[in-house]
């Protein structure tokens, strides 16, 4: 039992950690990566236009109001049971972007020839960032229920929203070799 | 509502499915369940026999899939609440009796046709969750009735 929450509270602590963390950040540094090139090129957005929306429907707590006004337990269990089963897909949905698109990077990065260790680095720091902020979430979602991690999910979502522009962008000098 | 409709006859095909159809269809989800029945079930292709005299095949094609994707994405982003009356509509506007038709909606889950092609896994597991919820609430206030017991 002491042990279970000791655990609770390592997480707890550590998600308020990355939370504190992540607003330290600008999302948008992922562009930084590309600055100095001039092969960036301006990706069609139209595919992940949803993809905030979606991740505010599934974390509504509108939804969540709504289901409490019609006063009846089987169906708050229910809403809790779907929302989470929801909310967990969401995020392996995005921790495997994050995967696909580190594994692309690694495969483009072995033919470079003008890698920059520090920009690497850094690189590096932000998946394993990412996918630790993804697996905390997860967590998260397990022990409080879809509501909990509201502004954590919705802070992955801004980086992830962010992604595909990047990883353009982070080939973009490769590709002049 | 807004189209991302290419080809102008396909435009022109859209407009006047929403002018002449689709506007006097009442609620999005009875709209979604009209257009889901315009497509074949073995070959997903759409089809529209008065359409598609004025505007060709293809031109149709694309308005209708263009259509159901919209009112897809439109119902699975919409709130819980707003499902609930969409659904409440789609009962109301049937022939069968509430009882009957939530019945076999939870059972047999014939909603699931009206999912159109090439929507991300994330958008359906989100849309049919809520449609198992809302239909779980119609079921709750049914049930409430005083006539149902």
């Amino acid at each position: 039992m002491l042990i279970l929450v000791l655990c609770i509270i390592a997480a707890v602590a550590l998600v308020l950690a990355l939370v504190a963390f992540s607003r330290s950040r600008n999302t948008t540094d992922w562009t930084s990566v590309s600055q100095g090139s001039s092969t960036v090129r301006q990706l069609s957005r139209s595919s992940f236009a949803n993809a905030s929306a979606i991740q505010e429907a599934i974390f509504s707590r509108e939804d969540w109001e709504f289901i409490k006004r019609e006063e009846c337990p089987a169906l708050e269990e229910l809403f809790v049971s779907e929302r989470k089963a929801v909310a967990c897909y969401w995020l392996t949905v995005t921790s495997s972007r994050i995967s696909a698109i580190r594994h692309n990077h690694l495969q483009n990065s072995r033919l470079a020839h003008n890698l920059s260790p520090g920009q690497e680095l850094r690189l590096l720091g932000r998946f394993l960032y990412l996918s630790l902020v993804c697996r905390v979430g997860l967590l998260v979602i397990q022990l409080g229920g879809p509501l909990a991690p509201a502004n954590l999910t919705a802070h992955i979502q801004r980086i992830a929203d962010g992604l595909p522009v990047a990883r353009e962008n982070s080939f973009a000098p490769f590709r002049e070799n | 509502m807004s189209s991302t409709l290419l080809h102008a006859d396909a435009r022109k095909a859209y407009d006047d499915l929403w002018q002449r159809t689709l506007a006097k269809i009442n609620g999005d989800l009875n709209r979604l369940i009209y257009l889901a029945s315009t497509r074949d079930y073995n070959s997903g292709r759409y089809h529209h026999a008065g359409l598609e005299t004025h505007f060709g095949a293809e031109a149709v094609r694309e308005a209708l899939e263009t259509a159901h994707r919209e009112l897809f994405e439109k119902l699975t982003l919409c709130s819980l609440e707003e499902l609930v009356i969409q659904l409440a509509l789609y009962v109301q506007c049937s022939r069968e009796t509430p009882e009957e038709l939530l019945k076999t909606w939870r059972t047999l889950q014939p909603y699931r046709v009206a999912i159109p092609l090439d929507v991300e896994p994330l958008t359906v597991h989100l849309f049919l969750s809520n449609l198992k919820l809302a239909l779980e609430v119609l079921q709750q206030r049914q049930s409430r009735l005083p006539d149902h017991r």
